[in-house]
């Protein structure tokens, strides 16, 4: 493909071991997110003081917003230095943290209720999106291993999701590029879209939560999409978010073998095992914390600081959704491939929003 | 290549050299046993 901006680099070797100096190239940009995440929440209470002290009238943006604001400003215009890029990707760690962390603001009984209805939206979301995507890709002639890629970031989780199905379905290196960089820049967009649409509709903070984590695609953008309609619908989105990664392994596996059977990929020998290797095992730690509290192990007080760790943890992970964001990526990528995301974003956002509203209307959720 | 345009895909496909699931598990166990025990003051936000 021409558009072939995001060249795809080697695995790194499985003999890399964990050494302290690994650890410390990772500072600079941990320092980066945290301190990009820490102004963002200044500028919170900066723009909260002049409105309430001065009386000037200035924007009220929530720290969320400012922090990727701030990165893509950074990543956009003088670019991220190479010393920082290996602690900017430990966003993900600070993101699933933050997951396991929210946890503690579920109770068991919550999580099988809203997450079990979750399931129910996610299987009808999950078939939906991947026929249509499929149907797109055709009707847009894309080569069929990219329509597959597509298909399985958009219905799924993502970023997490593509990479998953890279090693199980052998598609070629330009094509998993462009499907990773597809789903960010739609990931970007919902960002913005999404918020206004729930406010242009009114809806609950735990109707938007779980629509967002039933309809953005990658688990850092769910998450962010859904704090910036409120903590309420930010931990909904997480739920929901949850609950979709969790058939990861068998989305891959079935495209796993629908290749093989055609002979473009090695067949799975054992499927059990690969379903653990692709299961999310973070949603273990968020089911144990999630046990921990419904235990009674912690005290209300112990409770409310495990939810405020997960809002700092939460801190950097905003800051690196947004320096990992690429605007030039929306042009860069050939725009049939774009065209068919945007397309299938939309019916699956309406789709799901449908959904949501009708369980909504029958007291499933507020 | 001009500055900053690629970011994301550095970003995105950085291998860390752990595992950042079991690492995340196990960081928020160690604060939830801190918390617990009352070793670490309580965090507000």
């Amino acid at each position: 493909m021409s558009a072939l901006t995001l060249p795809v680099p080697q695995a790194a070797p499985a003999t890399n071991r964990l050494r302290p100096e690994s650890l410390l190239v990772l500072l600079p940009g941990v320092l980066l997110l945290f301190a990009i995440g820490l102004m963002g929440k200044g500028l919170e209470r900066f723009f909260h003081y002049l409105r309430t002290a001065h009386h000037v009238r200035v924007p009220q943006i929530e720290y969320v917003l400012w922090a990727i604001l701030l990165g893509l400003l950074l990543s956009n215009t003088v670019g991220l230095p190479r010393i920082f890029r290996p602690g900017v990707a430990t966003y993900e760690l600070w993101l699933k943290l933050g997951i396991v962390l929210v946890g503690a603001r579920f109770l068991l009984q919550d999580v099988a209720q809203i997450g079990g209805m979750s399931m129910l939206l996610v299987v009808v979301e999950l078939i939906l999106s991947l026929t249509v995507m499929t149907l797109l890709g055709r009707i847009f002639d894309l080569p069929p291993k990219l329509t597959s890629l597509l298909a399985i970031g958009s219905s799924i989780c993502g970023v997490t999701a593509i990479m998953a199905a890279q090693g199980a379905i052998e598609p070629d290196e330009e094509d998993t590029a462009t499907a990773i960089a597809a789903i960010l820049t739609l990931g970007a967009l919902a960002l913005f879209t999404f918020p206004a649409i729930g406010h242009a509709l009114h809806m609950g903070q735990q109707s938007y939560g779980i629509w967002t984590g039933l309809a953005v695609d990658n688990t850092a953008e769910a998450t962010v999409t859904g704090a910036l309609y409120g903590d309420e619908a930010g931990r909904f989105a997480v739920l929901a978010k949850t609950a979709r990664s969790a058939f990861i392994g068998f989305v891959v596996l079935g495209y796993a073998v629908y290749w093989a059977s055609k002979g473009q990929a090695t067949r799975v020998e054992h499927k059990g095992r690969f379903l653990w290797q692709k299961f999310p095992k973070f949603i273990l730690g968020f089911l144990a914390i999630s046990l921990l509290a419904t235990s009674g192990f912690f005290s209300g007080a112990q409770l409310t600081s495990l939810s405020n760790l997960s809002k700092w943890a939460f801190l950097p992970a905003f800051a690196g959704v947004g320096l990992r964001t690429q605007l030039s990526d929306l042009v860069n990528q050939g725009w049939r491939p774009i065209v068919v995301g945007v397309l299938g974003e939309i019916f699956i956002a309406a789709v799901t929003l449908a959904l949501v509203v009708l369980a909504y209307r029958n007291g499933g959720v507020r | 290549m001009a500055l900053g345009t690629d970011t994301s895909d550095t970003v995105v496909r950085h291998r860390l050299a752990f595992n950042v699931d079991i690492a995340a598990i196990g960081l928020a166990l160690v604060f939830a046993a801190l918390v617990r025990f009352n070793i670490i003051p309580p965090i507000g936000w």
